[in-house]
């Protein structure tokens, strides 16, 4: 009987208690998670295979990925495979996009590399292309990435391009799914 | 509880259960004092042991080490050290696991007793290298430490991807330095990528 009483008289702080502490978690949470999420690539535009996407003020479209057409491995290590990645980029006179490329393993291990160095292939950028996104362009202009993976990597990648600027926002091609 | 009233059973047993209730919950505090994890272990990194020639992987690196020897001095084709001191040279393969966007071979140190020794920049090496995910980078760590550091014994190798391993994952070899026998003049294999 006491004790029944005991609930009765606090039953408004109790139900507030109800409401107050979920609500606390749930605050705090969306606050650390939206910190932590908004100085990453988390939120993704992505592009279907084929299509074009508009992304940091330039029109991203006709994504390969690929070996090297004339098959030549360029000095790649023993146990690896050389793709490259050729994107077409096109943007508005005077404000051309930055950009950083990865290539990921959507299955299996989800590994992510980054643009194949010197150590890991000779490589030369095809004529007319460029390595990178040059923050002088004046024009389109196609960007062409090497990568080097391990044999034991398999499809379906995906590309992320990231501008820094742009983030959290990234934008990303889809191949062999 | 006045003194002078007659102990009703009640009265009677509130002290006592009083103290034990209070006796119980400064036990649990001290057990809950005793069992918190200090500040250095909340970010203490987790640590896998390695052996010679076995791999080793952790969260985002894995390495097999191939020996471990003792040299007055080394060279590489195009670079000699003068002598005067001893040199650790660790031959090993070592790769990123999950992700290699960022991972530069920065963790390559050598403890022997409370000094700690990272691996020397001079001859060419792995060490802050960049490494690449399921591509490992076959070459060695070379750590330069006086001549008679070696007489401490046992030397503790730990390798990882940052420098900074707070709840990150180290590799770890202990190496027993006084078992070595220390070479006149050891040559620093070349990098070597793929398996």
């Amino acid at each position: 009987m006491e004790r029944r009483s005991w609930w009765r008289s606090n039953a408004v702080a109790l139900a507030a208690l109800v409401v107050v502490l979920p609500a606390t978690v749930a605050v705090t949470t969306v606050n650390e998670w939206s910190a932590s999420a908004s100085g990453q690539p988390s939120m993704v535009v992505a592009v279907e295979p084929g299509g074009q996407a508009s992304y940091s003020g330039a029109t991203w479209s006709d994504a390969r990925l690929a070996p090297r057409s004339d098959g030549s491995d360029l000095g790649i290590p023993p146990g690896t495979k050389l793709l490259v990645v050729t994107i077409d980029v096109d943007f508005e006179p005077g404000d051309p996009p930055s950009c950083t490329l990865t290539l990921s393993e959507t299955t299996g291990q989800q590994r992510r590399w980054r643009s194949a160095d010197s150590d890991l292939v000779d490589w030369t950028t095809t004529e007319g292309m460029t390595s990178y996104c040059p923050s002088d362009a004046i024009g389109p202009y196609t960007v062409e990435v090497p990568f080097v993976l391990p044999d034991d990597a398999r499809e379906p990648f995906t590309i992320d391009v990231v501008d820094g600027d742009q983030l959290p926002r990234f934008l990303r091609f889809g191949f062999g799914d | 509880m006045t003194p002078d009233a007659p102990p009703t059973p009640t009265v009677a047993r509130r002290p006592v259960l009083t103290i034990a209730v209070a006796s119980a919950l400064v036990v649990v505090a001290w057990l809950v004092a005793f069992v918190t994890p200090t500040e250095l272990d909340r970010s203490a990194p987790f640590v896998t042991t390695m052996s010679i020639g076995e791999p080793a992987t952790g969260r985002n690196i894995s390495a097999t080490i191939d020996s471990v020897r003792l040299a007055r001095a080394v060279h590489t084709d195009r670079w000699s050290a003068d002598a005067g001191t001893l040199w650790v040279v660790v031959d090993l393969a070592a790769e990123a696991v999950r992700d290699d966007v960022q991972a530069v071979f920065g963790g390559t140190t050598l403890r022997i007793g409370d000094r700690t020794y990272e691996a020397s920049e001079r001859p060419a090496s792995l060490a802050r290298g960049g490494l690449s995910a399921g591509i490992p980078a076959n070459g060695v760590l070379a750590f330069e430490i006086p001549a008679s550091a070696a007489d401490a014994g046992i030397a503790q190798l730990d390798l990882s991807i940052e420098e900074d391993v707070r709840l990150d994952s180290v590799l770890r070899l202990d190496i027993d330095l006084t078992a070595l026998d220390v070479e006149d003049d050891v040559e620093l294999a070349p990098t070597e990528w793929g398996r």
